[in-house]
Parts: structure tokens; sequence; C-alpha cells
């Protein structure tokens, strides 16, 4: 069974998402993110046209360090926090 | 010249001696504006060693070749003066209206020095200089002092102001215009000790543009680039949306920097839980609503077409609440009531006190007296009634408070060295809200900061909210990006545009120097603005060093190499005293600098620094 991943929302993301936070079923970065995707058509693309995390967001998994790669897996009960790109200033 | 008036003003209040100085285009080249030139002036007009209070100590306003221009965010000036609180240089900048008539009234900058009799007004109106008696105004708030000013002035005139803690020489007392402040290192002190409580500006002089129309164009281009994603949370949320980021990765400094998260700090957030923001109110009818419920407006300084002020209400009024603000006055007071950070907020805005420093200071306070080090026991974390309290004594300079307007490390050195270990301070400096144990690029960048811990001349923090750096492992490699912020501090500080317009540029360099062509039409390239941003941190330094600064300065507190962060997303993170060490050789080799951080003379040359004043 696909892990349960908790996807949190900070910032510009929260305000585009309309949630503080949501559950997806994702084996990796990518698969969260397009499930977030589905459920969050106001976040608008969190993938630039490169194919990279969009530069309007930062990806974190639980909080400890940020992370571009998609591919990156995880395991039940992990945390993706999204936030806007421009922490701090 | 174009974009510029070519001099600057000497005001002697002792005597009122008045003198339009030239300024050289190649200095202006090499320094630009702001906070460059003013570092310039600085070494220039003030002779080694005075203190601050000292009335031969200068005060220095500065704008440059961008204000008055149609480019968004470009009505900033810097001011500039030996700090009180560090005994370095310190350089603040504030915004709008003064901006513009400032360099209307004919100067590049204004150096106030000595000192008047009495409490007086210094009145720039074009050619005409006069220090007029303010004994009347002595003792105002900064509003009311700026709604008197107005009264008596008319409409022509603008006004910097400090209100009664720069009276009282709090040395972390802010310069005000338009509610907006001037407001680290205690710049307001320094204009108190010269018994001035206003400057006011008008003037009919404009500066030529040696391209208007491209000026214009490019105006259009960056306005509409604005109001793009690189600036929504500036417009939509504002900075206090960085309370619940910092929160949920850890680095929130809370109850003077003893945990890393705050457990109320939902209450003080802008983002309702509900995945909605707290709303913009339409109307001034919204500032009776309690921040819980919303009613916030929006504002923005003189030709700025981001926006990112919002207002809050509060009992007395609308407060203007930045994250720094809120991370002062509530975690690290341990304070999550929005009512209590509201209306200290607002008394620090109309006493003219820095907020980060009079939270710091504070918090450090409560955790001495927690400690036992201090006889006051009311002074507890959480104490809303504590916090006001204070605010007040220190502004009136009343018991504990008349220590404490001192700041946290004269305080520190009085209690001894354990109180030492944890005020929140460097070189004097209290520090803003980014934990550096769990931001440890930042703590690189909080550390060899020119006036101390600072999150404005430094934006190494980017590094550490990005995957190119590990937040938890500074390194030699954390330099380069500790540099690359500074530099582009510098840049944008001396121009002067807004940082909040820093993400809309795709090549920061590159786009500012076609600004720079645009307005004075000298050939300048980003090479060369890159060489401008490393003379200019130079300069700063080359004054520290001329002042007294030794190697033991660029440093943390002993609290962050001795106590690991034990909350949340950062629990574990621990910074050691070696790791900084080999973080801060690493930045003076990229800087050019000796290994203890002196400046080598090949270094003052390639940056074209040998007729520096304080290199000299
Ligand atoms: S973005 Fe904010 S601080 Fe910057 S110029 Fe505009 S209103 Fe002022």
């Amino acid at each position: 069974m696909a892990p349960v991943i908790v996807v949190e929302f900070y910032g510009i993301a929260r305000l585009r998402s309309g949630v503080a936070s949501l559950r997806v079923t994702a084996e990796t970065v990518r698969q969260a993110l397009d499930a977030v995707q589905r459920l969050c058509p106001g976040l608008g693309c969190l993938l630039g046209e490169d194919g990279r995390i969009h530069s309007a967001y930062l990806i974190s998994v639980n909080g400890r360090h940020f992370t571009a790669e998609l591919s990156r897996s995880l395991e039940s009960g992990d945390h993706l926090v999204i936030l806007g790109a421009d922490a701090g200033g | 010249m174009h974009g510029y008036h070519g001099c600057y003003l000497h005001v002697r209040l002792d005597d009122a001696f008045t003198q339009r100085k030239p300024l050289a285009e190649s200095v202006l080249r090499r320094f630009l504006g702001g906070v460059g030139l003013g570092t310039w002036l600085l070494a220039q007009e003030s002779p080694p060693g005075l203190d601050p209070f000292d009335p031969r100590s200068p005060l220095i306003f500065v704008f440059s070749p961008l204000v008055g221009t149609p480019l968004t965010t470009s009505a900033k000036f810097a001011v500039v003066a030996k700090s009180p609180l560090t005994s370095r240089l310190n350089d603040a900048l504030a915004s709008s209206h003064f901006a513009l008539a400032g360099k209307r009234a004919g100067m590049d900058a204004l150096v106030v020095t000595g000192s008047c009799q009495r409490p007086s007004v210094l009145v720039v109106d074009d050619e005409q200089v006069s220090v007029e008696p303010a004994e009347d105004l002595w003792g105002l708030t900064c509003s009311a002092a700026e709604a008197a000013l107005q009264r008596r002035f008319g409409p022509r005139f603008q006004f910097a102001v400090i209100g009664p803690a720069g009276e009282k020489l709090v040395r972390f007392a802010t310069i005000s215009h338009g509610t907006r402040h001037a407001g680290r290192g205690g710049l307001g002190a320094v204009m108190g000790a010269k018994r001035l409580k206003a400057i006011a500006v008008a003037g009919s002089r404009r500066v030529t543009l040696a391209d208007p129309e491209g000026v214009v164009a490019a105006a259009r281009d960056l306005s509409v680039r604005s109001f793009g994603p690189a600036t929504a949370k500036y417009r939509e949320l504002g900075t206090l949306a960085n309370l619940l980021v910092f929160n949920r990765l850890a680095v929130l400094p809370t109850r003077n920097f003893q945990a890393s998260t705050f457990e109320e700090a939902e209450a003080l957030s802008v983002e309702a839980p509900d995945g909605s923001r707290l709303p913009l109110a339409e109307a001034p009818d919204g500032l009776r609503l309690p921040l819980a419920e919303g009613g916030r407006v929006r504002e923005s300084c003189a030709a700025c077409t981001i926006g990112c002020e919002h207002i809050y209400p509060s009992d007395q009024g609308g407060v203007r609440l930045e994250y720094e603000t809120a991370y002062a006055l509530g975690p690290l007071c341990g304070i999550g009531d929005p009512t209590v950070v509201l209306g200290a907020a607002r008394f620090c805005d109309e006493h003219g006190l820095d907020t980060i420093s009079a939270g710091a200071t504070i918090a450090f306070a409560m955790e001495c007296a927690e400690r036992g080090w201090l006889d006051a026991p009311n002074l507890r974390f959480g104490s809303g009634h504590a916090l006001l309290r204070t605010l007040e004594d220190i502004v009136h300079r009343r018991g504990l408070g008349d220590r404490l307007a001192e700041g946290s490390r004269r305080l520190a050195e009085h209690l001894g060295p354990d109180a030492l270990a944890i005020a929140p301070q460097v070189k004097g400096l209290e520090m803003p809200g980014y934990e550096p144990r769990g931001l440890q690029t930042m703590a690189l960048g909080l550390a060899v900061a020119s006036r101390g811990a600072d999150h404005n001349r430094s934006g190494a923090y980017e590094a550490d909210f990005s995957p190119q750096a590990d937040r938890f492992h500074g390194s030699a490699a954390s330099a380069k990006h500790a540099i690359e912020t500074e530099d582009r501090a510098a840049l944008l500080d001396s121009l002067i545009l807004c940082k909040f317009l820093r993400g809309v540029f795709a090549d920061l360099w590159s786009e500012s120097a076609d600004l720079l062509r645009l307005v004075t039409g000298w050939d300048v390239t980003a090479e060369e603005l890159r060489t401008t941003a490393r003379r200019i941190v130079t300069a700063k330094k080359l004054y520290n060093l001329r002042e007294g600064w030794r190697p033991e300065e660029d440093t943390l507190p002993e609290r962050f190499f001795s106590e690991p962060l034990t909350n949340g997303a950062s629990a574990g993170a621990k910074l050691s005293r070696d790791q900084l060490r080999d973080m801060i050789r690493a930045y003076y080799r990229g800087r050019a600098w000796e290994e203890d951080g002196g400046v080598p003379r090949v270094t003052i040359v390639s940056l074209q620094l040998e007729d520096f004043p304080a290199a000299v």
C-alpha cells in the first residue's frame, strides 16, 4: 500500500490551496506533488516548465531540509511542507 | 551630471553654519548613494574615535540617484552614523516622501554635526537653511510631532522626527517619518543628543535624467513585474507570514532563544487555520476589529507598487506589524496575545523605539529575572503587563528601564559573564528573528555583519531556506552564500531599491546596471556593480577597523555554541565555535581580507579605496 503523506501549506501556498494541510498517498515527492496539484488547482503549477519544482515554491520533507529531488522516496507519516519561495526577509 | 545634484549640505548646529560641498563624480560612481555614499561621508566627516553622542559626531541623511524617478520602491533614504549601541558604523533605511522632498531640496545628502542649545528643528527649504526652536514639540510622540510640524510649516514640507525615546538617549531609539522608521542601531539617540527634534525639508529642484523616456519605460516594466509571484507574499500577507513558517521549521526564537518554536504562534499569525488569510478591510471601519477577526488595511511607501505594509487594528488605532516586530514583542518575550503585541508595537512606533532591540532587551531581562540575576519579580516571560510597563520605563528611563535603555550588551556587562553568554546581541545590536543554530548560513551572516546582528544587510538565510545549503551544517562553503547576499544588499541599499523587489529581477546586477545607465548616463556594467558592492562592504569594514573593531567581535553569544536546539524540526541542531570560526575564515578569504579580518593594501587598491578616508 502506498504511504500516506501529510502535506502542509504555509504562506502563499496556504492561501492558494485554501487549506492548512491534507493527506495524500504517494511514494515519492513527485507523486505527492501531482496529487496535491489535482486536489488544489488554485496552487497553480507546482512544477515549472523545466520539470523542476516551480521557483515560486519551496518543498521540505518533515520541515528539516529543503529538497529539489522529485524522485526522493517518502514513507508513511512523512510531512511534506510546501512554502512560498520567499521565506524570510 | 545626471541623477545627482553633485553636492551635499553640511549643517553645523552650534552656530547654524551651513555649506554646500561638492561631491566628485568619482565618489558618486564608486559609492552610488544611500548606504554606500553614507559610508564614505561618515568616514570623511568624522574624526576617528568620537563617541556617538559627541556633538562633533555626524548624523547623515543620504538620498540616491534613483530617488525621484518613477522607478517603483525607489523613494527611500539612508541614515548613517556611528551607533550608540555598537560604536560601529550604523546605517538604516526609511521610505517615502521625506526622500523625495529631501532630494528636491537640492542635495544628495545632509550631514548634521554639532548640537543645539535647546530643542530645535532644522529647516532646509531649497537654499534657505535655518535652525528654529522646538521646545513645544519636545516630549511629543512621533506622530504628534509630525502633525504639529505639518501645521506649522505646511504641506510643502516633509519631516524626520524623533520620539521621546530619542530625546532620552535610549540607545535603540529610531528616527521616524510618516510612521516608518530608520530603526536599527540608535540613530534617534544620536539625533536626540543634538537636541534635534526634527528635520524639515522642502524644495523645488529636480535633477536631470540621462534618458528620461528610457527611465519611464523601465519603470513601467518594473511596475508590471512587481505585481508578479515574486512579491505575492509581501502584497497579500506581509512579512508576518514568516511567523508560522519559522515556527514550523523550528527557527522562531522564543523566550530569549531558549526555544525555537512557540506554542501560541497561531494566535499571532496572519493565516487563518482553515487556510484562508485574515481578511483585508476595505474601509477604515475595519480598524475596529480585533486581529483574530482580520480587519487589516494595506498601505505603501510613496512610489511603490508592491504595498507590503499591512496595518492591523488596535485599541489606539492602526499598527503596522512586521514579522520582526511580532517576533521580538511576541515569542521572544513568550507573549502570544495579539492585543498585547499590537499595543507594544504601537507604543514603540509612537515613542520611537526599535522594536527588535526593545523586545530582545526585555526578553533578555526576563530570563535574567527568572534566573534571579535581576531583582524584578514581575518581569516574567508571558506577562503582557510586564512588557508594556517595561517599554514605558525604558522610554522614560525609570528604574530598571534606565538600564534597559542602554541595550542588552551593556546590561549584560553589568550583570557578569553568565549574562553576557545569553544576551541576544552581536556587536551590541540585538538579534533579529532568525535562529542561528537552525539557520547556519545565517549564523555566519549575523556574526560578520558590520552593524551587528542583522537580517537586512545579510540575507544569508536565503541559502538556508533552499536546497543549496544544509541549514544544520554550516561550513566554509556557506561563505559564498553569505557574501553574495551581503553584496546584493549593499547594491540595493545604495541604489536605493526596496529589497522586497529583489525576487523580481532575473539578474539583479545587469538589470541594476541598465537602470543606473538610464538615470546617470554612465557606461556602468554588471561587473562594475559587483565590484561596487564589494567596495561598499569593505569600506564599512575599514570604518569599523578605524573605530577599533577587533576580530572577537565577529561571533555569536556563547549560548549558541553550548545549548543545542531541542524543539520540533530543528531538534538536535548545534553549532560549534570551531565551525563558525571556519565559516568566518572562509568569509574573510572570500572578501580578500586578512586571516584576522583586517583589510590588506592589495584589496584596498583593487577596490579603488586608496582615497577612502578610513583607509588613508
Ligand atoms: S515593498 Fe513595502 S517597504 Fe518596500 S517600498 Fe513598497 S511599501 Fe515600502
